[in-house]
């Protein structure tokens, strides 16, 4: 085996590897963010984003729909 | 079996027409989300503990149906306190890291309107790709700077999506004409801006989701990274002689050059109707046929 075919299944050998491991890493930044947008909507509600969204969701916003007071 | 391409695989395939899935998926979420049926005897907007959750879509809160509220009209609200919006924003989040513009495709009702003005046999226009990157400046402009600095949902006060579920039926069932004497020279506006997405929906692919749409916009950036996406086997696509995708796309995409640019909101008619069966649904994962072609290409080419 000449040095050339040695280098080439070194790299196909390297390349199999990064293969698998990139499939990991985009599966686990994916997780990651969500995990972090999750944290986010967890933490909006403790203080309070939902309540604040429900209240203002029951009052008829009639500027909003183009009906002038 | 033979596989038909082109005009045939059209002519085939016309003869079988069925409602699409992803219009099914529209109809149930505007009956889910427009489901206050109390309204349509009260004329009362629901006061409950639902309107604390968001649809990742644009339904007016405003509207006496609606059970949800509008995350559009929710971030500009946080904006108008100069509050930072970590519900809003982790959910706009977390929706587009999952699935991204799918919610769309398959659940706006808004969109769904805008689909079924363009069953009207007329003229049909493309629209030009810059046109794309209004949305952006809408949601930049009008739902984040305009919110922030004047204390007012602007973009509320000019989404046709707000006047066609809240404004017109609002004046519609008016029994005392209190709400009626309340029209003026901004719900007219209003009409007109609904007239020009109605006008331009007939003529044009989803027109206003393409181009005015803030939600939109927030998704379209999660597109490529979203763990739903599409995947097209290059061996099996017989672009450009086929162009079936293309042609089907509601969004007027190139399926075949990228199907998971920022336009795509994952309808899957293309997976569905494809006559090669090249395009695919799948969770994210490298390309493995794209390192497979690059790797050989490499060893064939002798470089270390």
């Amino acid at each position: 085996m000449n040095k050339q075919e040695k280098d080439s299944n070194f790299l196909l050998l390297a390349l199999e590897r990064i293969e698998q491991d990139l499939g990991r890493l985009i599966h686990y930044v994916i997780i990651f963010f969500t995990a972090i947008f999750l944290a986010s909507i967890i933490y909006g509600g403790m203080l309070g984003d939902f309540v604040e969204t429900e209240t203002v969701g029951s009052v008829m916003c009639l500027s909003c729909m183009g009906l002038q007071q | 079996m033979p596989v038909l391409y082109g005009v045939a695989a059209v002519k085939k395939r016309r003869k079988k027409q069925r409602i699409a899935r992803y219009r099914i998926g529209q109809i149930i979420a505007t009956i889910i989300t427009l489901g206050h049926a109390p309204a349509l005897w009260t004329g009362n907007i629901y006061q409950g503990p639902l309107k604390s959750a968001c649809v990742p879509i644009l339904n007016c809160w405003g509207c006496p149906l609606s059970l949800f509220s509008c995350p559009i009209g929710a971030l500009q609200h946080f904006f108008n306190l100069h509050l930072f919006p970590f519900y809003i924003a982790g959910f706009f989040g977390a929706v587009g890291m999952l699935v991204g513009r799918m919610v769309c495709g398959w659940l706006c009702p808004f969109g769904l309107f805008q689909d079924l003005l363009q069953k009207i046999k007329t003229v049909k226009l493309r629209l030009p790709q810059w046109m794309t990157y209004i949305k952006y400046a809408v949601l930049i402009i009008v739902a984040g700077f305009l919110a922030w600095f004047t204390m007012e949902p602007w973009f509320c006060k000019v989404c046709p999506a707000g006047i066609i579920e809240a404004g017109i039926p609002l004046v519609l069932i008016d029994k005392t004409g209190d709400i009626r004497a309340l029209v003026g020279w901004l719900f007219w506006t209003k009409i007109g801006i609904l007239l020009f997405v109605v006008v331009f929906s007939i003529l044009i692919k989803r027109f206003f989701c393409r181009v005015f749409c803030p939600i939109g916009a927030i998704y379209s950036v999660f597109n490529r990274f979203s763990l739903v996406h599409l995947h097209v086997e290059k061996g099996k696509c017989r672009q450009p002689s086929c162009g079936y995708c293309a042609m089907i796309c509601p969004m007027d995409i190139n399926v075949y050059e990228n199907p998971n640019q920022k336009e795509c909101i994952r309808c899957l008619e293309c997976v569905k109707k494809c006559p090669s069966v090249a395009v695919s649904l799948s969770f994210q994962k490298p390309d493995l046929a794209l390192i497979r072609a690059e790797k050989n290409s490499t060893l064939s080419r002798g470089v270390v």
